[in-house]
């Protein structure tokens, strides 16, 4: 049907937010009627699912971000399954790549010129360790205690989160680790210069 | 021309998006006025943010599937060394598995499943270029490429469309696969 024959309906809005939309609607060259259409349409999909615009804009946001720290998603299920098989038999290795991750995720952040790389590195281990009930990240003059406890996190998945941790710190100018991994449990400490024995005191 | 009124104006839209509007609005408790500049001041900010229209719903869709169907950040490089180790064979089961165990989700909460799977295949994992799902007639030809994927990679992605494929109840009727391309046919049971 042409939009001349629609039955059309007036509703009330913001005239600077209009303005915007009809400036918008100009760019993609289209009419401030059908391009009005298209957002409403989008505004009731998304709150007929129950969900907030403004929360989906931040994820959105947020994936955009977090995809340049080389992270992706995947289907949980699979990499629980992947993760649990292979640290069985090569488990020091996965270590290994894990600690490389996240060394190459401090990097990026010390790249990209982030003014509070800790602050960043708490924000990924959150996502990562699929936001966990507690997460501490203590930062002093001498070092950064982290604490990272979630039930669901297994032994193997622990040990991957534990190792990309590290990987971030240390390349963050943070070593003389000392930690504690188990289930569900993540506890390291680590200090500027190494000096694990002296920060501890 | 929109007529103004006091820093407001009145806008036209077609007399369905007004409808639903106003139905969910009663529905929700939520007044109509701010349903409405709430969604736009939201959508203006997102497509002024680099989002394209057409783009909305993948992302909403994105954030929705995250959010119901348990689907978690890893670092890519971590995951390549894992797939790398393992068993090509086993680990298709393993994605195969992942695909029909999203085929049986979205058979149950999406209305156009097809379309919602090249949608999740688009924001997950795969850092796919392209990716096209046309359906003729029960018929279902998907089309996906990557400048980035590896052999095994390609395959895990052809392994994980075919196990929702299959799931969704449609069967493998031809696949062409090469490194970063991956062509499925496929037809309703």
């Amino acid at each position: 049907m042409s939009e001349g024959r629609e039955v059309r309906k007036t509703f009330v809005a913001r005239a600077d937010l209009l303005e915007k939309l009809l400036n918008l609607a100009k760019s993609k060259g289209v009419t401030l009627y059908a391009f009005v259409n298209q957002v409403l349409q989008v505004v009731l999909e998304v709150e007929g699912r129950g969900m907030d615009l403004r929360r989906v804009f931040e994820e959105w946001k947020e994936w955009v971000r977090v995809r340049s720290y080389g992270l992706a998603l995947v289907p949980a299920a699979l990499w629980s399954e992947v993760v649990e098989e292979a640290y069985g038999w090569a488990g020091e290795r996965l270590v290994e790549v894990s600690r490389e991750a996240g060394e190459w995720i401090a990097k990026r952040i010390t790249s990209s010129g982030e003014p509070e790389p800790l602050k960043e590195l708490e924000h990924i281990v959150k996502l990562l360790a699929s936001n966990p009930p507690e997460l501490l990240f203590e930062v002093s003059t001498q070092g950064v205690r982290v604490r990272v406890a979630n039930p669901r996190l297994s032994k193997a998945h622990a040990e991957v989160l534990a190792a990309i941790i590290e990987g971030a710190l240390s390349s963050l100018g943070y070593e003389g680790v000392v930690k504690e991994v188990g289930p569900g449990l993540i506890r390291i400490e680590a200090w500027r210069g190494g000096d694990a024995k002296g920060a501890q005191g | 021309m929109p007529r103004e009124r006091k820093g407001k104006r009145l806008v036209y839209v077609s007399e369905d998006v007004a409808k639903d509007l106003l139905e969910y609005a009663t529905r929700a408790g939520v007044p109509l006025q701010r349903l409405v500049d709430e969604g736009l001041r939201s959508v203006i900010e997102m497509l002024r943010n680099g989002v394209a229209p057409e783009e909305l719903r993948t992302l909403i869709t994105m954030a929705h599937y995250q959010r119901a169907s348990g689907l978690t950040l890893v670092p890519v490089e971590v995951l390549r060394h894992l797939e790398k180790r393992c068993s090509q064979g086993e680990l298709n089961g393993v994605w195969r598995e992942a695909g029909c165990w999203y085929g049986k989700y979205l058979k149950e909460k999406a209305e156009n499943p097809v379309k919602h799977l090249a949608e999740l295949l688009r924001t997950t994992r795969w850092d796919l270029d392209e990716v096209e799902a046309r359906d003729d007639k029960g018929e279902v030809t998907f089309r996906c490429i990557s400048s980035t994927l590896t052999k095994e990679e390609t395959s895990h992605l052809r392994s994980f469309i075919e196990g929702a494929m299959n799931c969704l109840g449609y069967a493998t009727a031809s696949r062409e696969e090469v490194r970063g391309i991956v062509i499925l046919k496929f037809k309703k049971q």
